[in-house]
């Protein structure tokens, strides 16, 4: 297992250093300010949103104003003011008289999603992040480490946040993984910034990438974000442009999810993966469903018949190595001639040994990198000189 | 045993009573047939009849991936359920005689439970190399290791249970002790499942919904014989239960080994109960809502009568809530929620009418 | 006649965490086939355990049961069954099960394995229903009978199993008095008529003291037995039975509650008219004497009565002005 990790994180440091390197600014946006001039412009780099739906950030010369519209599904917008350190508070406008009011750069940051970390990588502050709800599902290096020195804390390692854990963490931010809870109110009344980060809750991948941006708002990173952001964009759309000219006829049919007790979990029809089949050059099997997550729970039944033609199936069972191993499990999806043909893949190329896959932390901010993958299994001409990143095939003796 | 013997003691016996089980049996028989037929006809793939039967004569659909439907699919789930819905009214009946409790069953009692337990401990405790079986399956060997782990699970709450059951007297103590044993398991899985992958819990998440569509053509060939052999000691033991209505006392006044009754019961149900777990999840509220259906529709608490009975109704049952799970909605409704429907409005009118002493003493 | 059942120096009671209690010991007793033996004792005296501990539902602390001549720790489940039938307190009521079903159910220990009913199986049913008078209750279901129907059901069930011996455990609980008088007659022409052993344990003295061929008294940690007059005449039903405040009558063989501080009354006069006048008396708190006493009541064969008192005579004609009277006597302070 372990060498087997390190060698697939070698590929990955390879990968990441394809994108341009990220140059350091030239002042030092750490410093509070020593002294204030209300006329001048403390933000030189700001945020441009391309894709993001889901939040929205205005300047304000020694302010921010960052609004995220949905934090939680169906829960009301949140607006935070992000005040540059040093300055003193300014006459705010009365829509604005309750929102927290967040000193920027923070010093010390906790996260409650794994999908944060490659972000704060991204942008060089993931040495600012000191707990986190548990390391065991990430595959960020230096967040595993840091648990094991204890120099990260881990604040629910059993999914529900330990609040005393957290207030005794004393972290100058406290960032949501995009789902409200009780605990958030409490952490909030303890006198701890509480912000939401629904980045799962935007309909396009690139939006969900964008959110490093949002990200790099507390830390007064924009420009880094920034840097990334258009690295992982370019890629993505150089990709898509490979086999944008493909005829209908030269798309291979796909399917995804596993089936569990004969019921099958699939990828919606607007959902990140359906959207990335597309663009890689794939026709997906449930392309014409509405939902954005999954399609719910389908019968084997609708599965195997929507399916019977497929060429090929992604996002199976990472506890598919062969195919031995889909007979052993279900005799019916075996027989399928994706499964026949060994046309099964997993994203698990990258795991942690707690458990993490690195498909779903860095996945999230690098969707080109997933998509290159995909390019790959649906044309294995295409970018053939390019590595797999997250995905493995299941092998056929 | 045979619907022969019990027919001609009810003909010497009750001639007015006679008619309602004579009728009754044959028509469930028929109902079952029926539904058995229906369930393996409709699916959530619309496919047309005469393709259906083409296939079942041994022909090829006009889509090959509808053969593969009705042979791997709709004929493996219907026998499942048929036997699921058998097993787990046979193992309500029995718990409910045994015990004098008419709202045992063994989800009630927490034997359920206890086999979710001696489940979640292979899939969920042992790590990565037998967890594997849960998703992708070491096969046979995985089966079999689930299976005897529900069994056994299934036991160790069974014992305590009937333990209790022997010292206190009222139905809805046992129960609540039931419940809270069945809270306490459900405690425990929570803790082993805490340092898990998310994907295994998603597993575990689908496997508690409940499901007959998980039992392939292979597995088949383990969940048959067990669950047969399970009903089989009912099946063989009607005397004994039918004694055991009065009261254990007066069972044994008129010549019942309680105890190696009690054992043989009690292994019965916990083969029944294990078994059903392992391979379906646990199946809310059938357990107890069946006996009581059959003891409504055959007008008799005779077990000659009533096991066969529970069997029939059961199965049809089982096979009517797989289907309304997979018909009902748009997607498939987890199988759990269907058979609460169907179970608990029966509980409540137990619960209602044993104050007039319909069952129990 | 045969012995049915034979007790040696049988010691009955509860073994609890180390020690022993002990509840009725030294037991030496027979009861011969046809004979109904009722056993009589107050609550709490062991009636009960020693009915269980005959038909090994526990053991005994000492000493044996034998039935029919053979110990029964040496005996099956099935052929203890056949020897012994036992009518039990709890009551049951199964649903949906009609008469001759529950009384069927007393063949299991004569049935094989298949448990196919044979003729000789229907034909102890039919004997058990009709020896209780019940052929007409067959088709019934159980919980529509009534109390002495359910219990005259219970002991045909228990006949069914055609034991030599009959065990009940106060089989007249819960039944009205018609139901009680019934039951005991039946039990005894079982005995007679059937020639089974028959044991019961009553509260009803008065309907045991007739129909019983011989008495168990449970009393202070033994068992008195005897033929019922000859425990009424040595005083030892009285003794056993009698409280602080109640007291057993030979002659009436019943129980009168004793009130501190009686006053006394005699009544003159005989046949009805006399024992309603003296029971008028005595639900005043009186005793009625044979000698003198302050008070005296005639009660006249037409129904008319007098009363004499230190106070004066008064005189009426319905025994609800006598009770008027009596009150008003009884609340002057006595003389």
């Amino acid at each position: 297992m372990k060498p087997i990790l390190s060698t697939a994180l070698l590929a990955l440091t390879g990968a990441l250093v394809a994108v341009p390197s990220f140059a350091q600014p030239a002042e030092n946006p750490d410093a509070c300010l020593t002294a204030f001039d209300p006329a001048a412009d403390y933000f030189p780099q700001k945020a441009d949103v391309e894709y993001a739906e889901n939040f929205t950030v205005a300047y304000h010369g020694s302010y921010k104003v960052v609004t995220v519209v949905e934090p939680s599904p169906g829960a009301p917008s949140e607006t935070y003011v992000l005040l540059q350190c040093g300055a003193p508070l300014p006459e705010l406008p009365a829509e604005l008289a309750g929102a927290p009011v967040i000193e920027v750069p923070v010093a010390t940051i906790h996260s409650e999603s794994a999908t944060h970390f490659p972000m704060l990588e991204a942008i060089g502050m993931i040495d600012r992040l000191t707990g986190v709800s548990s390391a065991a599902y990430t595959t960020t290096e230096a967040v595993i480490a840091g648990a094991a020195a204890g120099t990260i804390i881990e604040f629910a390692p059993t999914f529900t946040i330990d609040v005393e854990t957290v207030i005794d963490g004393e972290p100058a931010l406290f960032m949501t993984g995009g789902f409200t809870t009780a605990e958030h109110g409490q952490l909030a009344d303890a006198g701890i910034a509480v912000v939401a980060n629904a980045e799962w809750l935007e309909p396009t991948v690139l939006g969900r990438a964008e959110w490093v941006k949002y990200i790099a708002l507390f830390f007064n990173q924009e420009g880094e974000a920034a840097t990334a952001f258009d690295a992982i964009d370019a890629q993505y759309a150089a990709t898509m442009a490979e086999v944008a000219s493909l005829t209908e006829g030269e798309r291979p049919l796909v399917f995804t999810g596993a089936a569990s007790e004969g019921i099958f979990y699939a990828a919606g029809g607007r959902s990140y993966v359906a959207e990335m089949i597309a663009d890689a050059g794939g026709r997906y099997i449930f392309a014409d469903n509405d939902d954005t997550g999954s399609t719910g729970l389908t019968d084997i039944e609708v599965m195997l018949d929507e399916a019977a033609e497929a060429e090929v199936w992604i996002n199976a069972n990472s506890a598919y190595r062969t195919l031995a191993d889909i007979v052993a499990d279900d005799p019916r999806l075996a027989a399928l001639p994706a499964a026949q043909a060994g046309a099964v893949w997993n994203y698990d190329r990258i795991t942690s040994p707690g458990g993490g896959v690195a498909y779903f932390d860095l996945g999230v901010l690098r969707p080109d990198l997933v998509l290159i993958d995909l390019v790959k299994i649906f044309h294995p001409e295409v970018m053939a000189d390019r590595p797999f990143t997250f995905y493995r095939p299941i092998t056929v003796e | 045993m045979s619907a022969e013997t019990t027919i001609e003691v009810a003909a010497v016996a009750a001639p007015r009573r006679r008619t309602l089980p004579a009728i009754m049996l044959p028509a469930l028989g028929v109902l079952f047939v029926a539904v058995f037929l229906l369930s393996i006809g409709r699916g959530s793939v619309a496919i047309p009849v005469d393709q259906v039967v083409a296939i079942l004569l041994g022909g090829e659909g006009d889509r090959a991936s509808w053969s593969v439907i009705v042979m791997d699919v709709r004929i493996p789930r219907a026998i499942t359920a048929a036997l699921s819905g058998a097993a787990l009214g046979v193992a309500g009946l029995q718990m409910q005689t045994l015990l004098r409790n008419p709202l045992a069953d063994p989800f009630v009692l927490g034997i359920s439970s206890g086999a979710s337990l001696g489940v979640a401990v292979v899939v969920l405790g042992t790590g990565s190399t037998v967890g594997a079986v849960f998703g992708a399956g070491l096969g046979l060997t995985g089966d079999l290791a689930i299976t005897a782990a529900a069994i056994i699970g299934a036991l160790l709450v069974l014992i305590p249970v009937l333990a209790i059951s022997a010292r206190v007297r009222n139905p809805a103590t046992v129960l609540v002790v039931g419940l809270m044993l069945g809270y306490g398991i459900q405690g425990f899985v929570s803790i082993l499942s805490a340092g898990t992958s998310p994907e295994l819990l998603q597993r575990w998440m689908f496997w508690s919904f409940g499901s007959f569509t998980g039992v392939t053509a292979n597995k088949l060939p383990i969940f048959a014989p067990l669950i047969v052999l399970g009903i089989a000691v009912a099946f063989l033991t009607v005397r004994q239960l039918n004694v055991l209505l009065l009261s254990e006392n007066y069972a044994r006044s008129m010549g019942l080994n309680a105890g190696r009754m009690r054992i043989a019961t009690l292994g019965g149900a916990a083969v029944l109960a294990g078994t059903v777990t392992a391979f379906c999840g646990p199946i809310a509220f059938l357990g107890v809502a069946i006996p009581h259906i059959a003891r409504g529709v055959l007008g008799t608490s005779d077990h000659r009568l009533l096991v066969p009975g529970v069997v029939l109704i059961g199965a049809i049952l089982a096979i009517a809530a797989q289907m309304i799970a997979l018909l009902a909605g748009d997607g498939v409704l987890p199988l759990n929620a269907v058979t609460a429907l169907i179970g608990a409005p029966v509980v409540v009118a137990v619960l209602l009418r044993s104050r007039r002493g319909a069952f129990v003493s | 006649m045969s012995t049915a059942i034979t007790l040696e120096h049988l010691s009955v009671g509860y073994r609890g965490r180390g020690a022993t209690h002990a509840v009725l010991t030294g037991l030496d007793l027979a009861v011969e086939a046809g004979a109904f033996v009722c056993l009589l004792g107050a609550n709490g005296t062991g009636k009960s355990t020693l009915l269980r501990t005959l038909a090994r539902m526990q053991k005994p602390l000492a000493g044996r049961v034998l039935l029919s001549g053979v110990d029964i720790r040496t005996l099956p489940q099935a052929a203890l069954a056949r020897l012994v039938g036992l009518v039990l307190t709890e009551r049951f009521d199964v649903a949906a099960l009609d008469v001759y079903r529950v009384v069927a159910l007393g063949r299991y220990a004569h049935q094989g394995w298949s448990g196919r009913m044979s003729d000789a199986d229907h034909a102890a049913v039919r004997n058990a229903l009709a020896a209780v008078g019940a052929s007409h209750l067959a088709q019934r279901d159980c919980v529509e009978l009534s109390d002495g129907e359910r219990q005259r059901v219970n002991v045909a069930r228990a006949l069914a199993q055609e034991p030599a011996v009959l065990i009940l455990d106060e089989p007249t609980a819960h039944l009205d008095a018609a139901s009680r008088a019934e039951l005991m007659a039946l039990l005894q022409e079982l005995a007679r008529g059937h020639g089974l052993a028959v044991v019961a344990s009553t509260h009803d003295i008065d309907l045991a003291l007739r129909s019983a061929d011989a008495i168990w008294l449970a009393s202070a940690g033994r068992v008195l037995a005897g033929a019922p007059e000859d425990l009424v005449s040595d005083g030892s039903l009285g003794r056993a039975l009698s409280t602080g405040s109640v007291g057993f009558v030979p002659e009436t063989r019943s129980f009168r509650l004793w009130r501190p501080g009686g006053r006394i009354a005699r009544v003159e006069g005989s046949g009805l008219p006399a024992s309603l006048a003296a029971a008028v008396l005595e639900r005043q708190g009186f005793e009625i004497v044979a000698g003198d006493a302050p008070i005296l009541v005639e009660a006249g064969d037409d129904g008319a009565w007098a009363l004499r008192s230190p106070e004066g005579e008064v005189s009426g004609r319905s025994w609800a002005s006598l009770a008027a009277a009596v009150r008003s006597v009884a609340r002057a302070p006595p003389p």
